[in-house]
């Protein structure tokens, strides 16, 4: 299947599809999901309407894991097999993984300030998701810094399988660091103390945010594509020309 | 194995006698633990809380200064292409490079954090806890700087990239080293001495798989 | 020439073996390089690449040292694929020098033959045969470009491999260095060695063959 869309004829038919699809679906279930999420749930029988920055934050959370496992598979199948699309593939994930990392620490920033009564708290969670974004930053620097592109595409995919058995050990030690001196966290955003009309909208948001994510991955994938082709046409005729 | 002592030795001999060897990464690290009443204030009770975390700190910040110049000369000098050509496992070789290397450079700093915990008014059983605490913790961090130098070899001024890929993968040796030292400070050796361990075995952990990511890394460059 | 012979030692003949290159095909990035190029080599032989700048010649080196993975086609050192396993094969020389400042010749010549796994390389016969034997204790950071380029050269003529790929191995050379490139590369083609270079004009290697990459 890989060896399917690596062909760029395919991968833009694919493209063509999937873009409007994705936009479509994704901006579907983002009007509902915010309309649910702020109008049309109850608030949190303790939170009060707090709780809504919830439907803004988990996703992005989830985003920034799911786009850096992306990410890292995507990074393998270049290394491994040396697709250039999926190399493409990693380079615009980056950002946009980087992006959702951000919106979460800033939306758990805003969360924490009427629940804990401080902007930041040192909390396992937090620490680890503003370890991602470094890593994030650490992945975009490096593909930005060696000119080189070959060898830039090479060395970020190293790089991304590399931090991903580093992330694991990262949260390890952040979960058993921040255990020394406080109990595990105050809020629990998994399992039993989520209330059912809470997940409506929680699980609309998500697929309204893996939509968009999808869409702009395409999107940027197939423009690039297209850069690619227009340049290589160029370049010929200007050998033809001379 | 032979081969192996061989890199190692050599890699050795030339961070001593081309790179300065140990003197700038102590001076450095010195400088760092140096700062830090000066800017925090002369408090004991702070200072002493503070102690292991700043050796840690210091170590680390010394350590990915010494980055830079693992790959950058190999990259440009031809070295590395000659390396990955050796009839020799590429990924014990990057392991020999880099500790060889790290030997050299690095060897002191365990020493000059026990020196620092005594300035910072840790008793001498803390200090030396402290001291041994990074002397576990100094392999993996060494194997990390050498992994993101390997990667950013041949960047113009790639120091500042270095830190940004490093530091982060630190943590996890940051974490252990600093909180095996503040276990001391607390009284509970029993917890000192088991996170101690647990430096270890990051430094282990690190050891077993961070060479794959150098050998990677110095490959993709010569091909 | 017959200086060098004494000088030389007399090293046992390698086995026979064969260099084949079939329909390989070579880019960098997007650019293709090399396309369907077939070459044929057997003990003895001594090849020139040739070709302007970027016509991939050191790509090509590096593809027959196993550096870099080829797009299409085999390269086949006797009955078996090259594979990395290969630098069991391959004597190197890059176009930079890979030395270090800080290293006398002697020890640089001892640790890369060491790592090849040859305990009593004839360091100083290789140097006398280049007329650079005085210098064996000299750090090569002393040394000018010429003598720096033939301690590199030294480095694969000690280690006992049989397929030399050197890259513009005549760059700084004099005249006079030169010749006595020609008669290590001589003294080696006739341990049944083979031998390709990369280089910008050719060099007096009687019967070497010249491959033309053009783009």
């Amino acid at each position: 299947m890989l060896s399917y869309f690596s062909n760029p004829q395919r991968f833009d038919q694919l493209a063509r599809i999937a873009i409007p699809v994705c936009g479509f679906g994704g901006l579907v279930l983002a009007v509902i999901g915010v309309y649910i999420s702020f109008f049309a749930s109850p608030p949190d029988y303790q939170q009060g309407d707090t709780v809504r920055i919830m439907y803004v934050h988990v996703p992005a959370a989830y985003m920034a894991s799911a786009i850096y496992a992306g990410m890292a598979v995507a990074s393998f199948i270049f290394f491994v097999w040396r697709h250039s699309l999926a190399d493409a593939a990693a380079d615009v994930m980056a950002p946009i993984g980087a992006i959702f990392t951000a919106l979460a620490l800033a939306t758990g920033s805003l969360w924490g300030k009427p629940m804990w009564g401080t902007w930041w708290e040192w909390d396992a969670r937090m620490t680890s998701v503003l370890v991602m974004l470094l890593i994030y930053l650490g992945y975009i620097a490096l593909r930005g810094a060696i000119e080189d592109r070959q060898l830039a595409a090479r060395m970020a995919a190293i790089l991304a399988m590399i931090g991903v058995i580093n992330l694991v050990i990262v949260r390890f030690s952040v979960e058993w660091w921040s255990s020394l001196h406080q109990p595990a966290s105050i809020i629990r955003m998994d399992g039993p103390t989520i209330d059912g009309s809470q997940l409506t909208p929680l699980f609309l948001m998500m697929g309204a945010y893996t939509l968009l994510t999808a869409w702009l991955v395409f999107y940027r994938l197939r423009s690039r594509a297209l850069v690619q082709r227009a340049r290589s046409i160029q370049s010929r005729r200007e050998r033809e020309g001379m | 194995m032979s081969a192996l002592l061989q890199v190692f030795a050599r890699e050795a001999r030339l961070a001593w006698a081309g790179g300065g060897g140990a003197a700038g990464p102590a001076a450095f690290f010195l400088a760092c633990i140096s700062i830090v009443p000066l800017a925090v204030g002369p408090q004991a009770e702070r200072l002493v809380a503070m102690g292991p975390g700043i050796a840690a700190i210091a170590a680390l910040l010394a350590v990915v200064q010494t980055a830079e110049r693992l790959f950058a000369d190999d990259a440009s000098d031809g070295t590395l292409e000659l390396y990955v050509l050796m009839p020799v496992s590429p990924a014990l070789l990057a392991l020999a490079k880099v500790l060889g290397q790290s030997a050299a450079t690095l060897a002191p700093l365990p020493f000059i954090a026990m020196v620092g915990g005594i300035m910072f008014g840790l008793d001498f059983a803390q200090s030396a806890l402290v001291g041994l605490a990074l002397f576990c913790a100094l392999p993996a961090l060494a194997l990390i700087a050498g992994f993101a130098g390997a990667l950013a070899a041949g960047v113009k001024r790639g120091g500042l990239l270095i830190a940004l890929i490093a530091i982060p993968m630190m943590i996890p040796a940051l974490i252990f080293a600093s909180g095996a030292g503040r276990a001391a400070l607390e009284g509970e050796w029993d917890r000192a001495w088991a996170t101690v361990l647990l430096t270890l075995a990051v430094s282990l952990g690190t050891m077993a798989l961070m060479p794959f990511g150098i050998a990677a890394a110095m490959r993709a460059r010569t091909g | 020439m017959t200086q060098i012979v004494e000088v030389l030692p007399d090293l046992a003949p390698f086995e026979s073996f064969a260099l084949k290159v079939a329909d390989l095909t070579l880019s960098r990035g997007d650019l293709r390089l090399v396309e369907g190029l077939n070459l044929s080599l057997s003990s003895g032989d001594a090849v020139f690449l040739m070709g302007a700048n970027g016509t991939g010649k050191t790509t090509f080196l590096h593809a027959l040292a196993g550096l870099v993975r080829p797009d299409r086609g085999q390269i086949m050192l006797g009955d078996t694929p090259l594979d990395p396993e290969a630098s069991e094969w391959i004597g190197w020389l890059g176009h930079v020098d890979g030395l270090k400042p800080n290293e006398t010749v002697r020890e640089t010549l001892r640790f890369w033959a060491g790592l090849q796994g040859e305990r009593k390389p004839p360091i100083m016969p290789v140097l006398k045969a280049l007329d650079i034997g005085h210098l064996i204790d000299r750090p090569t950071g002393r040394l000018s470009r010429g003598q720096q380029r033939r301690v590199a050269f030294a480095r694969v003529a000690v280690a006992n491999r049989p397929l030399w790929l050197l890259d513009e191995p005549a760059g700084p050379l004099d005249q006079r260095g030169r010749d006595r490139l020609a008669e290590l590369v001589a003294w080696h083609r006739g341990r049944g060695g083979i031998v390709i270079a990369a280089t910008h004009q050719t060099l007096d290697w009687p019967g070497a063959e010249t491959l033309e990459l053009i783009r």
